[in-house]
């Protein structure tokens, strides 16, 4: 133990010798990169190892030749992407409904868990948190069913309001004006609760001085949220903003395929559905991937240029 | 810093190479001939084996020293390893043939790939006729009785090398579905029955269920739908019932109201004098108007757009709907199709509903039927062997697979014996058999089911069918009488493999589904005007793959001929 610390004390001593090898450095602290060497060859195993899998998507994929004796296809699977009128509605409804999803629900947990903080009964504030949580650990199989009867147009809650106010019932998991709206809704109710958690955490770290200051300054809570808490949490805002700006073309598979039907295909078929429908049912791995490997791509550009924006715009962003 | 890139670029470049050199080289091009004579004998069970065995219902759960597996290994003189994949699951079994890590033997129950795609993967083998003679003796009778069998699944350029095994499905002979309706509401409403009717069974819910050999019109069976839907055939003053709820998912609600117009789900025929397919011919056109007039006139429950078939099992027991297709099995009330509708609305015994079996609607030209479970002969399902398995393993597992799946002896591989692991449902030998509930009905401790194919002679087929269903079989669904005049068939099919059918369906099989399905459910709630836009929807699948379906269907042989080859 002695020794250990002693090899840390002189770390930094090391770092300043710029002349000194790398080599030696290493050697130096030998003891901490062998710590390190087990997590990074399981990243290298288990993160990096199989990214040799998307080769596949350059290639007609035969499982008994494997992933590098199977033929190359002259990009036949992007280019089938882009011939494909399907896939191109497709990529249109993922952005629109990735997109509404963004600009609506996102912002949803920011102002549950700036509500949340308001709350002075503790034994309100556990259970309307226990509450709202709860949606997010059942699966959309589960609550697809109960959405359904939800909505039914003949034993739904959703229209037996509209009829008692003389309305006609709306079939609204087969409109194609309410569907989207219909999956925004159940998004934010699935996951407003979990998703408050990382910014109520925020929230805590804040220096309760700032308040009193606010308070002497006559500050009411209002003002409160949002010249002290909601500026605390921004760092935090802007991360998770980005990170989903990476799913940007993850329009939420699981949600829509247990919800959709052939009449609304036109708004709500996104290319994981469309995808799940002609490649991975057909056995077509290689096909998926290559949808898969241009979804990342978009993914990379869209946190890549939102970096940079925010980055511009502010000290804050992910690198 | 330079140094360390280049290691870790060395380190990657070597590990893609290992990686790459692990990949299966490309094999399959050429077999050598067997040598049977110097194989052992059949019966020569002198030395051990180890195989890796798995069947077609297997969902990975049989255990380790199972009854099955303990009496296998003893007869066979092998060491059996039990593979622990769920051949019903897709993802697990696509995972499987995509890793390549494959059993000796496998069938799939969902998922995997054509016996000609695992063939040219390089990871399943061919079985000579030869050794089939030799050693699977009771298999080779078999499809000898059901032309064209031998020279189904040959690799192509050959005529005594098989891709795969086929099984027998006498379960599925004859009509797989009919239509039923409400009889209590059709008797509330004074409404006369097509013809007269018998009483499926005595009791446990099948004395409510009914069948009759008569059958309704198309206009006779749209004036019934309109009574159910408008003039409370339950009596309770509301207006709370639908003549016919349809399944989002799939079509098997429509298939004896297809058969009305002739055509299948999928099928091809020839239609002025073009081979067209079903989903683009004029006969599907007047179809799909029918039921839009139905949904126009409020027959058709409106819900139907959000509910699947298994959803509308659930809406059927609530007694609203009067119409609904029905397998003989169901009306028959067997075990394994509890919970599915119509026999759902009659099992409570407080049950008042009654339910009446028809057979199937008559079209306006006097067409009356619907499309056969298989489209050629009763021969389906693949049973394939590892490119890993050798000759002197092949003979070994061709005899066990002879032995369970096609000696009736050897009924202990499925249901243990009788009178210790099961008993007979009703009277023995004529009636379904019951596993007791200390043994589990299928793999787990008892290992039933587990190594066996899904291939089954009438013969099996009494094991776990109930009487009922066989007599309603007998007298109606698989007469030959109705058989020969009610079973649609396709014009052509490529029963043979010798098209590029199978590259075409995978290439654009999403594309053209999703095409159908969109305009299917568009017009008949009404959302597309059938004859403004059908001649656009028809072109949108012929440019989106149809052109090609259509260009390889051509090159397939006629059924009729296929059929006639015996």
């Amino acid at each position: 133990m002695a020794s250990e610390t002693t090899t840390v004390k002189e770390i930094p001593i090391e770092i300043k010798s710029a002349k000194k090898s790398i080599w030696l450095q290493m050697k130096k602290m030998k003891l901490l990169y062998v710590m390190l060497l087990f997590p990074a060859v399981m990243l290298f195993i288990f993160s990096y190892l199989p990214m040799y899998g998307v080769l596949i998507a350059f290639k007609n994929f035969s499982p008994g030749l494997g992933i590098w004796g199977s033929p190359w296809n002259n990009f036949e699977h992007f280019t089938r992407l882009f011939e494909d009128f399907l896939f191109i509605r497709a990529l249109k409804n993922t952005l629109i409904i990735s997109l509404l999803k963004i600009v609506i629900a996102f912002p949803a947990p920011i102002i549950f868990a700036l509500l949340l903080n308001e709350i002075r009964n503790q034994k309100f504030l556990k259970v309307t948190q226990s509450i709202s949580y709860l949606p997010h650990f059942m699966s959309w199989v589960i609550l697809s069913a109960m959405i359904i009867e939800v909505f039914s147009p003949q034993r739904g809650i959703v229209n037996f309001i509209i009829t008692a106010f003389d309305g006609d019932p709306i079939n609204f998991l087969s409109s194609k004006v309410f569907f989207v709206p219909v999956l925004i809704l159940t998004d934010i109710w699935k996951e407003i609760g979990y998703g408050a958690i990382i910014y109520l955490a925020s929230i805590a770290s804040v220096d309760p001085a700032q308040y009193e200051a606010a308070e002497m300054d006559g500050a009411g809570r209002f003002k409160k949220m949002i010249h002290i808490t909601l500026p605390a949490i921004m760092p935090m805002v802007i991360i998770l903003f980005i990170l989903r700006l990476g799913g940007v073309l993850n329009a939420g598979f699981d949600q829509i395929l247990n919800l959709y039907n052939p009449l609304v295909y036109e708004v709500a078929d996104i290319i994981d559905t469309y995808v799940y429908r002609s490649g991975l049912e057909q056995f077509q791995f290689d096909y998926a991937t290559a949808v898969g490997l241009f979804k990342n791509i978009i993914g990379i550009i869209f946190i890549l240029g939102a970096n940079a924006i925010i980055r511009r715009k502010s000290e804050h962003g992910i690198w | 810093m330079k140094n360390v890139k280049r290691y870790f670029l060395g380190a990657f470049m070597s590990a893609a190479l290992v990686i790459a050199g692990c990949g299966q080289a490309a094999s399959n091009t050429t077999e050598e001939p067997v040598d049977t004579s110097s194989l052992a004998e059949p019966g020569d069970f002198s030395e051990n084996l180890t195989l890796k065995l798995s069947g077609s219902i297997t969902k990975g759960k049989a255990e380790d020293g199972s009854y099955v597996q303990k009496r296998l290994e003893e007869q066979f003189n092998i060491t059996i390893e039990n593979t622990k994949v769920d051949t019903w699951n897709a993802d697990q079994v696509n995972l499987m043939v995509a890793s390549g890590d494959l059993p000796d033997t496998f069938a799939f129950t969902a998922g995997g790939q054509t016996a000609q795609q695992l063939y040219d993967s390089g990871l399943t083998r061919t079985i000579p006729k030869e050794m089939l003679e030799k050693y699977a003796p009771r298999y080779m009778k078999m499809l000898s009785e059901n032309a064209p069998g031998p020279i189904m699944n040959l690799k192509k350029g050959t005529d005594d090398q098989y891709l795969q095994l086929i099984g027998q499905y006498a379960h599925v002979d004859g009509l797989a579905w009919g239509p039923t309706l409400r009889l209590d509401w059709l008797e509330n409403l004074g409404i006369e029955l097509p013809g007269e009717k018998k009483q499926v069974g005595p009791s446990g819910g099948r004395e409510k269920i009914f069948f009759t050999e008569g059958a309704y019109t198309l206009e006779q069976l749209e004036e019934i739908l309109k009574a159910f839907t408008f003039d409370d055939p339950d009596g309770n003053g509301k207006d709370d019932t639908y003549g016919i709820l349809p399944a989002n998912n799939n079509m098997n609600w429509a298939a004896s109201l297809m058969g009305a117009f002739g055509i299948a789900k999928g099928y091809n025929f020839i239609e002025n004098d073009k081979l067209v397919i079903t989903e683009i011919s004029q006969k599907y056109k007047e179809f799909l108007k029918l039921m839009a007039k139905w949904y126009d006139m409020g027959l058709i429950d409106p819900e139907f757009t959000t509910l699947d078939e298994k959803l509308g099992w659930e809406k059927y027991k609530q007694g609203k709907i009067g119409y609904y297709i029905a397998q003989p099995a169901y009306i028959a009330m067997d075990d394994w199709a509890k919970g599915r509708a119509p026999q759902n609305i009659v099992e409570s015994p407080d049950s008042t509903a009654k339910v009446l079996a028809t057979a199937p609607e008559i079209g306006t030209d006097g067409q009356q039927g619907l499309g056969a479970y298989l489209p050629v002969t009763n021969l389906a399902d693949s049973f394939y062997i590892s490119k890993e398995v050798t000759d002197k393993q092949l003979t070994r597992i061709l005899q066990i697979f002879d032995y369970i799946n096609f000696d009736d002896e050897a009924r202990w591989t499925l249901y243990g014996e009788v009178g210790v692991h099961s008993d007979w449902e009703g009277e023995p030998e004529k009636s379904a058999l019951k596993v007791r509930p200390e043994y589990a009905e299928q793999e787990g401790n008892s290992g039933f089911w587990a190594y066996n194919f899904r291939t089954y002679s009438k013969e099996r087929v009494k094991w776990f069918t109930s009487e009922y269903t066989l007599k309603l079989k007998d007298e109606f669904y698989a007469r030959a009488d109705i058989k020969e005049k009610m079973l649609i068939r396709p014009h052509k099919w490529d029963l043979l493999n010798e098209t590029n059918q199978i590259e075409i369906s995978k290439r654009y099989s999403g594309q053209l589904n999703t095409i159908v399905d969109e305009f299917r459910m568009k017009a008949i709630v009404g959302e597309v005007d059938i004859d403004k836009e059908w001649d656009s929807y028809v072109e949108n699948w012929m440019n989106n793959g149809g052109k090609e379906t259509l260009g390889e269907l051509e090159k397939a042989p006629v059924v009729s001929d296929l059929l006639s080859a015996d």
